[in-house]
């Protein structure tokens, strides 16, 4: 082998070092590395040296957010980044119609003084039909009325 | 000969005798309906096996539009006590519930269940008949 063609042997080998060893250096957008500590701990990110300028503005450009971001109060970062809100429930006709009956057979109750089986019977079949804000409503207009000795229950067991 | 055949027929003779052991604890709880202090606590067995025919203590579940369980005791005196939630691991705890159980619940102001506990245990009697 020529002399010549030792030199370009070891530059050809040099080349191919640099190439793999760029092409193994980790990224700032490796998720298998551990998370960057916050704020306090915020280093320059690790950029390799074939990154373009493009690419660092950009990286600093999100660093300098995110920091933002976290200096934020939580109340106002919540408002920055809303959950998607729930849909209004919107009642129907029936569960309306259902919670006015619940509601007489209660009052009813109440007045009477007593909680008996025709009662428990007719809060029953109106169940399924009221929404649990409604059911939950009667109930708490029936059950301390039971508990303070208002309402007697003349119905053993299942009170609805 | 005689006399070994004779004790060996009066050794089986006491053991035929002598009444069965019922050991281990035993323990009766009837029920207790307080809406001062807003709890109600008994054992259902001993519930059903009282002389009175006022005490009784339930618990049911229920699901309607959503899962839902009551509890309600009454004492020997009429007392009674309820309470409702839609806590669904409350609930589940209500199906926790045999015909060996021992329950107590608890509630606030407005008849919701704070607390409900059953617990199946070898010293509470079972429902019987």
């Amino acid at each position: 082998m020529t002399r010549l063609a030792r030199i370009g042997l070891v530059l050809l080998a040099t080349a191919g070092g640099v190439a793999i060893g760029r092409a193994t250096v980790a990224s700032p957008t490796d998720h298998c590395a551990p998370a960057p500590a916050p704020v306090a701990a915020a280093r320059p990110p690790m950029v390799p040296a074939f990154s373009s300028d493009a690419l660092r503005a950009d990286i600093r450009r999100i660093l300098r957010e995110e920091v933002q971001f976290a200096r934020l109060p939580e109340a106002v970062q919540h408002q920055v980044d809303p959950a998607p809100a729930a849909p209004a429930a919107v009642e129907s006709d029936e569960a309306r119609a259902a919670a006015e009956r619940g509601r007489r057979i209660v009052d009813g109750a109440l007045a009477a003084r007593r909680w008996s089986d025709p009662d428990v019977l007719a809060i029953r079949q109106i169940l399924p039909k009221l929404s649990s804000d409604d059911r939950d409503a009667l109930l708490r207009d029936l059950l301390p009325a039971i508990n303070s000795g208002r309402v007697s229950l003349e119905s053993v067991g299942a009170i609805f | 000969m005689l006399r070994h055949v004779l004790s060996a027929f009066a050794i089986a003779a006491l053991f035929c005798v002598a009444p069965p052991a019922h050991a281990g604890i035993k323990s009766n709880l009837g029920v207790t309906a307080d809406p001062v202090s807003r709890y109600g606590n008994g054992a259902v067995g001993s519930a059903r096996a009282s002389a009175d025919a006022s005490q009784y203590i339930s618990c049911y579940a229920t699901y309607a539009s959503s899962p839902g369980a009551f509890c309600v005791a009454r004492d020997a005196a009429g007392t009674t006590v309820s309470c409702f939630t839609s806590d669904p691991n409350k609930v589940a705890i209500v199906s926790a519930m045999t015909s060996y159980s021992y329950v107590y619940f608890s509630f606030d102001a407005t008849g919701t269940c704070t607390q409900i506990l059953v617990s199946n245990s070898s010293y509470y009697p079972p429902m019987v008949p």
